[in-house]
């Protein structure tokens, strides 16, 4: 494993479901219902995110630094939402989850639990 | 612009976010109310309300384990009512009939009323709990006295029911005070 792509000491790895909101803002700054729609349709549905869930991993993503809040537009948005986007140390935390579940699907795949699919 | 068709299930979900965690309502609660809007007009009532079903309960208890000022606070609420409570659970074990069952019933939602009402906390406490507890304890005897006259006459009983009534009162509420009033004082004390 490359050790660029390990998370430093200090951090901690991402729960599977802030997992999935580093993945959707790896794309780009989102607001909170555009990562609940970024979430199910890339899982197909089967991980819906319901506000309190969505905001509480935002708290704790946004107190380990993961992430970050832009202020709410006060344009034309009746709602004011405000945005996320990932922070250097989130990218390196996502990278590093994505890694070792990479990690894990090779050695998967090497005992034959699930057919090879792609070359690396 | 929002639905106002939606409009009375947004005001719902806007009082069930005030049992989430002060500090998390203050940092998240606009935030919520934005994308369950978005959800009521994107999904309708039905997909948007099971979906807050489903998670509100266990994200409410984590919020509130999360943040340790609002588990003190929790604990305190939790605490409050706990001697009334634990008497009517021994009381009840000792009942014979409906009517001894609903007297100590209505007793008991008497008490835990002015215990909500005046949230455990100031002198309204002390006088609101000890007017509940006669009443809780006076009205049921009373009803039940006209259907079934009671020997001793319930006239006779009055006088003694109600300092009964009031001591009980008297002790709920100053332990419910201490509970909330108390252990606040002392870590305020403590902090300074």
């Amino acid at each position: 494993m490359p050790s660029t792509s390990q998370p430093t000491s200090t951090e901690s790895s991402p729960s599977p479901v802030e997992f999935e909101i580093l993945l959707s803002l790896a794309a780009g700054q989102l607001h909170g219902y555009g990562i609940m729609r970024q979430v199910e349709s890339r899982t197909g549905g089967s991980v819906r995110l319901g506000p309190g869930t969505l905001y509480g991993a935002i708290k704790r993503m946004t107190r380990a630094g993961w992430i970050e809040t832009t202020e709410p537009d006060s344009g034309d948005d009746v709602r004011r939402r405000c945005y996320y986007r990932l922070t250097r140390a989130g990218r390196r935390a996502a990278a590093a989850t994505a890694q070792q579940m990479a990690d894990t699907v090779q050695i998967a795949e090497q005992r034959g639990l699930i057919p090879k699919t792609s070359t690396r | 612009m929002p639905d106002s068709r939606h409009q009375p299930l947004l005001g719902l979900y806007a009082a069930l976010l005030h049992l989430y965690p002060c500090n998390f309502r203050r940092q998240f609660g606009q935030q919520m109310l934005a994308t369950f809007a978005d959800l009521l007009d994107d999904r309708g009532p039905l997909v948007a309300s099971s979906l807050i079903l489903r998670e509100f309960c266990s994200t409410l208890f984590r919020e509130h384990l999360d943040d340790p000022a609002s588990l003190a606070h929790l604990i305190r609420v939790l605490l409050c009512p706990l001697p009334p409570v634990v008497i009517y659970a021994t009381v009840l074990g000792h009942v014979r009939n409906f009517e001894e069952f609903a007297f100590f019933t209505f007793w008991l939602i008497c008490i835990l009323a002015s215990f909500w009402q005046t949230r455990c906390r100031g002198r309204e406490c002390l006088v609101r709990t000890m007017l509940a507890s006669v009443v809780g304890m006076l009205l049921p005897l009373a009803l039940i006295n006209i259907y079934q006259p009671m020997h001793p006459s319930f006239v006779s009983l009055v006088a003694p029911l109600t300092v009964l009534a009031l001591t009980v009162g008297l002790i709920f509420a100053t332990c419910a005070r201490l509970v909330m009033e108390g252990l606040a004082f002392t870590s305020a004390r403590s902090t300074s």
